[in-house]
């Protein structure tokens, strides 16, 4: 198999709160293949979003540090510890990014078209005139109609949808290799969401770009994904191939996000599955296994001991107690 | 049997947007919406953002006061209150909005966030309010000390707990749910839902469930009423509308669902386009520029259908209702990206 695109080394991100370090993320190593769509999965406080920000040098620091041994490979460099320059020149050019809420993300006193063309213009030498020109196409490339008339209207005389679809141009204006796509749809209603889902999807198989999709939604997950990497509490439980997560998850928490995605019944009648308690808070994981307090097939050692990432099958990777089966204690593989 | 609820006709106006040149044309949240509840029933309504369906949950509790129509409480005209008598009416019916955050108040402890009722309609103080709070804070799966925390100190669940604590302390019989679950992770809204289903048998509540998520609806739904652009499109038992949409927007919304499932053919019908924006209405049918329906005529143009029985407990508002419309022969709108002029 060729190197990775992107390949991420035990990346570690603290930040300081008024209560002690939270570890946000905390080493996770994955790949991300070039034109290869990956799912980052997680529920809020998992870590999702500060990994991703963490890709593009987004993260405030401080309050916010990437641990030195952190390694962000980017065709084969890497970028972790890069000053400001060095960032720039992968932002927009190498690697893009969408974010959940585009009426947050677009400037409201600037038309859209200008924005876009912003971009352009950063990313390559050409007139204003030609940097407006390419901004109509990038805005017609992703769906939008009368794309010279929308570019010269502002953020809110766009209805959500189309605001995202600019946003997904100016994304894409520096023809990155990768995006990353931050919950891009769940601002958006259902009948729209279905269009972005449909678009991000024929933008990726025309211009071959992968894709790292970060979203709680194992709907979309199911629609986009060829790998999936479900996080708890800053690590990363479980990685597999997309079909592989939706027909044999190894890990409990993702068997049980699975479940309450699938809106199927629990134990008595008419009663969905959930998951009891809530996700943790970065400043208090718990000890051993990070799940075990909301598992229900914890067992001793998981209060005792924390698992490692273990391979499952090929492609396939869990972090659980199941899966590993230490010595001298008893413990099913799950069916 | 007369419904615990029923409203007739409502309609609300709020004035346009603010322009330089002075006010738009005022935007039409409803337009002639009925419904009806039976005690002990609860009725899902479904839509889009602009639908009109929090306008419509407001109006219920006359939190808003609609511009025309009517609703009637147990037999009572709602509208006809005056404030004293609406003040006590209060107590039997309550809402829990989407967003336990913002609806506590931070500086004020869980505990007092709960009391508050009791104290402002005068039912309890003291040591006699304290017993209520907690045993409502145990009714809703919180533990009794959870009153002397801030909200900041529990997780979105517990907040959304406590808010439904609140809502039930004063004995309800009558909850407006506006989107209770769709701010909470996906295996603690999985909970709530099922709390939001204990309490209604073991109290015998009524809900309007206020939804844009059909896999919410799905569960803890008997009846349910589809909004677009401001009217009731369908309405109907959940296990029929789920089975069989008679209205073209039902049958999409539904098969824009994704499902958790790659294998599955994710049939969707891409509608094109976005709701109608409330200040410009199409005169026909209003979702007509959108519907993909291969039956679309002259007549959906010109002539708005009637919101009409399509068979026993079913309704819709299509001028082709009596056929299901069968989604998997519907032709696919044009994407998007191929309907950009060049």
């Amino acid at each position: 198999m060729s190197a990775p695109l992107l390949s991420l080394r035990h990346l570690t991100v603290d930040y300081a709160t008024d209560r002690g370090t939270a570890r946000a993320v905390d080493s996770v190593s994955l790949d991300v293949a070039s034109g290869e769509t990956v799912a980052l999965v997680g529920e809020s406080g998992s870590g999702k979003t500060t990994l991703a920000l963490s890709l593009l040098g987004l993260l405030p620091e401080p309050p916010a540090r990437v641990a030195p041994e952190s390694r962000i490979e980017y065709q084969g460099a890497n970028l972790a510890g890069g000053d400001n320059a060095s960032w720039r020149r992968v932002r927009g050019r190498e690697m893009g990014m969408v974010f959940q809420d585009p009426s947050l993300s677009l400037n409201p006193v600037l038309t859209v078209g200008s924005q876009v063309a912003e971009v352009v213009r950063t990313h390559s030498k050409c007139t204003r005139r030609e940097a407006t020109t390419r901004a109509a196409e990038l805005l017609a490339m992703v769906g939008v109609d009368s794309p010279a008339l929308r570019a010269r209207q502002y953020a809110h005389q766009l209805s959500g949808g189309l605001r995202q679809r600019a946003m997904i141009a100016i994304a894409l204006a520096g023809e990155p290799k990768l995006l990353i796509a931050d919950e891009p749809t769940a601002a958006l209603d259902v009948t729209v969401q279905a269009q972005i889902v449909e678009l991000l999807a024929e933008l990726r198989r025309r211009l071959g770009m992968a894709v790292l999709l970060v979203t709680h939604d194992f709907g979309l997950v199911a629609q986009m994904a060829d790998r999936v990497v479900v996080m708890y509490a800053g690590q990363v439980a479980e990685m597999a191939p997309a079909p592989v997560v939706f027909s044999g998850a190894a890990h409990p928490y993702t068997q049980g996000l699975l479940l309450a995605a699938r809106g199927g019944a629990g134990s008595a009648e008419r009663r969905l599955a959930a998951i009891p308690g809530a996700p943790p808070a970065a400043t208090a994981w718990p000890s051993a296994c990070r799940f075990h307090p909301r598992c229900a097939r914890a067992w001793n050692h998981c209060r005792a001991e924390a698992p490692q990432l273990e391979r499952v099958s090929e492609g396939h990777d869990a972090r659980c107690w199941l899966v590993s089966e230490p010595a001298g204690e008893t413990g099913g593989r799950p069916s | 049997m007369t419904p615990l609820i029923q409203a007739r006709d409502l309609v609300k106006e709020y004035p346009g947007p603010h322009g330089l040149w002075g006010g738009g044309p005022p935007v039409r949240a409803l337009r002639g919406v009925s419904v009806a509840v039976e005690r002990g029933e609860t009725l899902a309504v479904v839509g889009e953002s602009g639908s009109g369906k929090t306008t419509l949950g407001r109006c219920l509790l006359r939190l808003t006061e609609p511009g025309a129509g009517t609703v009637a409480f147990d037999g009572t005209d709602l509208l006809a209150l005056k404030a004293e008598e609406l003040r006590r009416w209060r107590r039997r019916a309550q809402i829990v909005f989407q967003d336990p955050g913002a609806a506590l108040n931070p500086r004020m402890t869980i505990g007092a966030a709960v009391r508050e009722p009791l104290i402002a309609h005068g039912i309890a103080r003291g040591s006699d309010a304290a017993q209520r709070v907690a045993e409502a804070l145990t009714e809703v799966g919180l533990d009794p000390t959870h009153a002397d925390r801030y909200p900041h100190e529990l997780s979105g669940g517990q907040k959304q707990r406590a808010v439904i604590a609140r809502a039930l302390i004063l004995k309800p019989e009558f909850l407006v749910l506006d989107e209770p679950v769709s701010s909470l992770d996906v295996s603690v809204a999985a909970q709530v839902l099922n709390l939001l289903a204990d309490l209604r048998d073991v109290r015998g509540l009524t809900y309007v469930l206020i939804a844009h998520d059909l896999r919410v609806v799905r569960h803890l739904a008997d009846r349910v009423a589809v909004m677009y652009a401001g009217n009731v499109v369908e309405t109907g038992p959940v296990a029929a509308i789920y089975a069989s949409p008679r209205h073209p927007y039902t049958a999409a919304l539904l098969s824009a669902m994704p499902v958790p499932d790659p294998t599955a053919r994710q049939g969707h019908v891409m509608l094109r386009g976005e709701p109608p924006s409330p200040v410009s209405m199409p005169a026909g049918c209003p979702f007509e520029p959108r519907c993909p329906h291969p039956r679309k005529d002259r007549r959906c143009e010109a002539e708005r259908p009637e919101f009409r029985e399509i068979e026993p407990e079913r309704r819709a508002a299509c001028h082709y209702a009596d056929e299901s419309p069968a989604v998997s022969s519907w032709p696919n709108a044009p994407r998007p990206s191929s309907s950009a002029p060049a």
